[in-house]
């Protein structure tokens, strides 16, 4: 899983966007509650939870129902309305994934 | 810019060309292994490789692709070591090595006095062949006519953000520039295959490309390991088509031009998904035991090149050839750097782009291309295997034409 990041960054963003078209920015390194990033526009994303590298928050802002999409392709359906710099996750994002298979192995720990 | 970009090659009587110059010692079952090392062992860092095939039972999978594998460009003469009563045929593997215009020799070990004297006969035949190679005519060689696998190993929770879509970005440049790529695991794209169909050059390929997906989940959930396990949140990974997207983002974002099988040499320059999942009944365990079998069936499709992510540091190489290292973890690169080509965890610590790590990645292809040895090379990494797996021919809708070749 993502890295320790032990070693805070000087750079002010520590996030990417992976594609272009991705409505989230993926952290590349861990932040603190409270902590205040830069917002892809300017503005000012608070933080309000301890975030691991490798978590999500939203670029812009996603309504419910919205796609979300991760290196230009969709990894689910948000399933409320979700502010820029916002946490993306179980809360607030759900699999679109269906079943391709007849034994129906799949989705074990979608929730 | 990358379209004008030329290296020198090396010319194959079929018309082909390779970007380095082997002799291939090959064993045709186990018990000629140790006898085709022992022929290999002087010549380690002169280009001699060894491959092989294990089994006694006839295998038409292994066949081809050794046949693939003997008559890649970057081969230039092929010795085969038999131990005599094999099923694999010998008779039939050197007519397809000679029909290429490679010189071809088999030595069958219950024939030739044994070990010492077959290791003796095999080792004067390969030294015969280092001095002729030498005359290979040279060539020079473009992007056109360049093959690109990819795949990854030791993948942790960076590889998706830096390493696996560095090498897409880099697929796209290459494929812009006009060659080919080629990218596989089937069984971790599971989620992803709406996605990937969308992307298919016709609709008839969406769906074969859908059912290329059914078949792994079906294949790895008969074998008591489904591709996806209850959802994990640690590292923010929320659903199972995200948790796919780490090895599907090595794919980049151009159209899928088709979908081959190990040993399928494409037609048409594109981006091409390697079906590796067998078909038919479960019958030969894991479709990948490691990921040397996967390297070798991308290069068995013609790769020159494989460009190989890693998260937890992966140290493989391969027969045949060149393995590039894209690390995507900088705690990785800063332990294992000497086995690695491109440190693309600067993608995390802020230091360059994804853009920025896709342009070196295609820069050192050139680079490598061209002669210079990668990490897992100059280590001396030359990993092979290969074991039993039964495909059926991919159909016309796998591979179709380009469509201004098609209406052209």
């Amino acid at each position: 899983m993502p890295a320790n990041s032990d070693t805070a960054p000087v750079d002010p963003a520590p996030y990417v966007r992976l594609a272009p078209s991705d409505n989230v920015v993926v952290l590349t390194r861990h932040v603190d509650s409270a902590e205040h990033l830069p917002g892809l526009s300017g503005e000012d994303w608070l933080v309000v939870a301890h975030l691991d590298a490798g978590n999500k928050l939203a670029a812009v802002p996603i309504a419910a129902g919205e796609r979300v999409f991760k290196v230009g392709v969709p990894i689910g359906t948000a399933t409320a309305a979700i502010v820029p710099g916002e946490h993306v996750h179980s809360h607030n994002l759900r699999s679109d994934y269906v079943a391709i298979d007849a034994e129906g192995t799949h989705g074990a720990g979608e929730h | 810019m990358l379209a004008n970009t030329e290296w020198p090659a090396y010319e194959r009587a079929d018309g082909r060309k390779g970007i380095r110059n082997i002799v291939a010692v090959v064993y045709l079952v186990e018990c000629a292994h140790h006898v085709a090392r022992e022929i290999a062992a002087p010549y380690g860092e002169q280009g001699v490789h060894v491959v092989g095939f294990p089994g006694c039972y006839p295998n038409n999978y292994a066949f081809r692709m050794l046949s693939r594998l003997c008559t890649h460009p970057n081969v230039g003469a092929v010795l085969l070591v038999s131990l005599g009563c094999e099923s694999f045929s010998r008779q039939e593997l050197q007519a397809v090595v000679a029909e290429s215009g490679r010189p071809v020799q088999t030595l069958v070990i219950q024939d030739r006095g044994g070990t010492r004297s077959t290791v003796a006969l095999g080792r004067s035949w390969v030294e015969a062949q280092l001095e002729s190679l030498a005359a290979v005519p040279r060539t020079t060689m473009s992007f056109g006519e360049l093959t690109v696998g990819t795949v990854c190993g030791g993948s942790d929770g960076t590889s998706v953000i830096s390493a696996n879509p560095a090498v897409g970005r880099a697929f796209d440049l290459l494929v812009g520039a006009g060659a080919t790529c080629i990218f596989e695991e089937t069984l971790e794209m599971v989620g992803c295959e709406e996605h990937l169909a969308e992307r298919a050059a016709t609709p008839e390929l969406a769906g074969e490309l859908r059912a290329a997906v059914a078949k792994a989940a079906r294949y790895s959930a008969a074998m008591g390991y489904p591709s996806f396990a209850a959802g994990n949140a640690t590292g923010g990974l929320t659903t199972i088509e995200e948790k796919s997207l780490g090895a599907y983002s090595k794919s980049g974002h151009r159209p899928v031009s088709g979908l081959i099988k190990p040993g399928d040499v494409p037609d048409f320059s594109g981006l091409y998904l390697l079906d590796v999942v067998p078909d038919g009944d479960v019958r030969w365990g894991f479709p990948n035991i490691n990921d040397s079998v996967e390297i070798a069936e991308l290069i068995s499709c013609g790769s020159h090149v494989v460009l190989f992510t890693t998260g937890r540091g992966s140290v493989v190489g391969s027969a045949i050839s060149p393995v590039i290292k894209v690390c995507a973890n900088p705690e990785t690169y800063a332990r294992l750097s000497e086995d690695m080509d491109v440190d693309a965890g600067r993608i995390l610590t802020g230091s360059a782009s994804l853009d920025d790590v896709a342009e070196e990645i295609c820069d050192l292809v050139v680079e490598v291309a061209g002669g210079v040895l990668s990490a897992s090379e100059s280590l001396g990494h030359r990993e092979f295997v290969l074991g039993y797996k039964s495909f059926e021919p991919i159909g016309p809708a796998c591979h179709p034409a380009p469509l201004a070749m098609a209406r052209g």
